[in-house]
């Protein structure tokens, strides 16, 4: 019995210090981290949106727009996970979307951004499974370029789908879903827009 | 229903654990020379890994997640593992002799497969709910066991081989499960969501 | 045996991915591209040498009935400690790792060097030990990952976290995406194996000849 005390004291001795060490990496580490996951959503904002410096997340307008369209039925928008608001000097520059459109090997988290004018001003790829090589050339910008300059109003499908994008060589399937992510992206700013007509507190 | 069946059959086809996540190589490779042994260690991974991802889903949202000390998980887990694989050897060992006879040398082992600890993360990260963490735990040793069960019976007919020398062995076993996982990678891409959801 | 014999088995002798054929799910898993083998190689070789000397200079002291648990958390100290200052610091390798940082804890060189060796042996030697083997395991897997970076991608050394897109060998148009599929990673390492026991066997045989 004082054996097993003893050896349970011992483990519990070298528990407590790898326990001790690690709340003080955590102390020096955490706040970075946390800092971390900020800083690289401002920066895939702010690539979508060139021109923009602040970002104010509008999840209530857009729960309010996804109940209405999901009342009347449209489709498109169920891809759409958050909605930003791109401020330069106080005055809307314009709208970012992050969406999560499924992929080949599971949702991509894409970055959409529409200029005031209902352009895309930019395409961005956070985080996916597509396959190497194949599928996970959406990151390439040469294949990202090919969206911006897209105006609202227009159905966006790549050319198997009889479209006007021309998918990746290989990867039909994941770039049809970044095509329905800037689908959903534009189909929302025009829902958007003409809510809060020009001109308001957008 | 139709995410539990998704995550089922992620687990065991499509995202193979060992085939196309690599995890839990090590036994993969190394107790594969037959049939019989590699059955009796997939049940015991099945059995661990189940009850680990059950085990370490509470540890984690009650314990770690109320007090802030999410960075343990790592050091948590492997130690929840590591007893568990005991306590499991000694309950077998007390109540069922012929099952530890099977069993008992592969327990062991299990503390060091890192399917078993993978799974428990990945649970964690996939934010999954209890059940959802149970079945994917199911899942991947199931993935597990349906690799290593058919990679031991290629194993068994590849002895009487010819094989050239420098390729014997373990490089001619890689090779061979490098067919296998060209084999699993036809499934992937299977759009489970949109099969389950239409039954 | 001197520092430098204990560093050196690491590298080519006892060369834990090659001739050891330890860990080998990270080997296979990340060797995607150079800088993973590098990142993954260093955070190892940091758990390992680490892990060696602590066990080393507790040897004296930990109960032989409980070293297993006592080097696990010790092991999972150093592994937490370097996920959570990749996390901050290198946050792109950090998520192409992912998991495979954790599960470093389960590795089997680490726990291997650690029953093996340190629990036995000095200090000195236990960090002569863990370095070399640590080294020797990066460099495996850099080389590993050099081949399966060129054949499926066309490039070499592309750096993600400095957005540096790597030095285009040949376009890719030719490159073989298998190579850095799962099944590109199983075969490479097999025939590399192939080709490594091919070299020792014909020195073997030149020896016995001569």
């Amino acid at each position: 019995m004082r054996e097993v005390l003893r050896l349970g004291f011992v483990l519990l001795v070298v528990c407590a210090i790898g326990g001790a060490v690690l709340a003080f990496v955590d102390g020096i580490t955490s706040d970075r981290i946390a800092a971390q996951a900020a800083i690289r959503l401002q920066k895939a904002l702010e690539d979508v949106l060139p021109g923009a410096a602040e970002f104010q997340d509008a999840e209530e307008l857009l729960q309010e727009v996804k109940a209405e369209a999901s009342k009347e039925g449209r489709p498109g928008l169920t891809v759409i996970d958050k909605m930003y608001l791109g401020y330069f000097q106080d005055e809307c520059t314009g709208l970012v979307f992050t969406c999560s459109p499924p992929g080949y090997g599971g949702p991509i988290e894409t970055v959409v951004g529409v200029s005031l004018k209902g352009e895309i001003s930019g395409v961005s790829v956070i985080r996916h499974a597509e396959t190497p090589g194949l599928g996970s050339n959406i990151t390439n910008p040469e294949f990202q370029m090919r969206f911006i300059g897209i105006s609202k109003g227009t159905e966006v499908k790549v050319r198997e789908d009889g479209g006007q994008i021309d998918a990746i060589t290989g990867a039909t399937i994941s770039s049809r879903a970044i095509a329905d992510a800037v689908n959903g992206a534009l189909l929302m700013f025009e829902i958007v827009y003409d809510k809060e007509a020009p001109g308001n507190e957008l | 229903m139709t995410k539990l069946l998704v995550i089922f059959f992620g687990g065991v086809l499509l995202n193979n654990f060992v085939l196309s996540r690599f995890l839990g190589i090590c036994p993969f490779l190394g107790i594969s020379q037959r049939v019989d042994t590699a059955a009796g260690m997939s049940i015991a991974v099945i059995f661990v890994m189940g009850l680990a991802s059950v085990v370490t889903w509470f540890f984690h949202n009650m314990i770690l997640v109320p007090m802030g000390l999410e960075y343990l998980q790592t050091i948590g887990f492997i130690l929840i593992i590591a007893a568990l694989v005991q306590l499991v050897e000694m309950v077998i060992q007390k109540s069922s002799p012929t099952l530890y006879q099977a069993l008992g040398i592969y327990l062991p082992l299990i503390t060091t497969n890192c399917a078993v600890l993978g799974v428990t993360i990945l649970n964690i990260s996939e934010s999954y709910n209890l059940l959802e963490a149970a079945v994917n735990g199911i899942a991947g040793s199931s993935g597990f066991a349906l690799a290593i069960i058919l990679f031991a019976a290629i194993r068994e007919r590849m002895e009487f081989s010819d094989i050239p020398e420098s390729l014997k062995g373990f490089p001619i076993a890689l090779i061979t499960a490098g067919l296998m996982s060209m084999a699993f990678l036809g499934f992937s891409g299977f759009k489970l969501g949109a099969l389950f959801g239409m039954m | 045996m001197s520092f430098k014999s204990e560093f050196n088995k690491g590298i080519i002798n006892e060369n834990p991915a090659f001739r050891m054929l330890l860990g080998m799910c990270p080997t296979l898993a990340i060797s995607l591209a150079i800088s993973n083998g590098i990142g993954m190689g260093l955070a190892a070789t940091f758990v390992l040498v680490g892990s060696n000397v602590i066990i080393s200079a507790l040897r004296k002291v930990t109960p032989g009935r409980i070293r297993i648990p006592i080097f696990i958390v010790v092991i999972a100290t150093f592994v937490t400690t370097v996920d959570l200052i990749m996390a901050a610091f290198l946050p792109d390798l950090h998520e192409v790792l992912g998991i495979f940082i954790p599960l470093i804890v389960v590795n089997c060189i680490i726990f291997a060097r650690a029953e093996a060796f340190a629990s036995q042996r000095g200090i000195i030697d236990s960090l002569a030990d863990g370095l070399g083997m640590g080294i020797g395991w990066t460099l495996a897997l850099c080389g590993l990952s050099a081949i399966r970076e060129l054949l499926g991608t066309g490039t070499l050394l592309a750096i993600p976290d400095f957005g540096f897109a790597g030095i285009r060998i040949f376009s890719q148009g030719l490159a073989a995406v298998m190579a850095i599929l799962p099944p590109g990673g199983f075969i490479t390492l097999g025939l590399l194996i192939g080709l490594l026991n091919l070299i020792t066997n014909r020195r073997k045989t030149k020896r016995q000849q001569v």
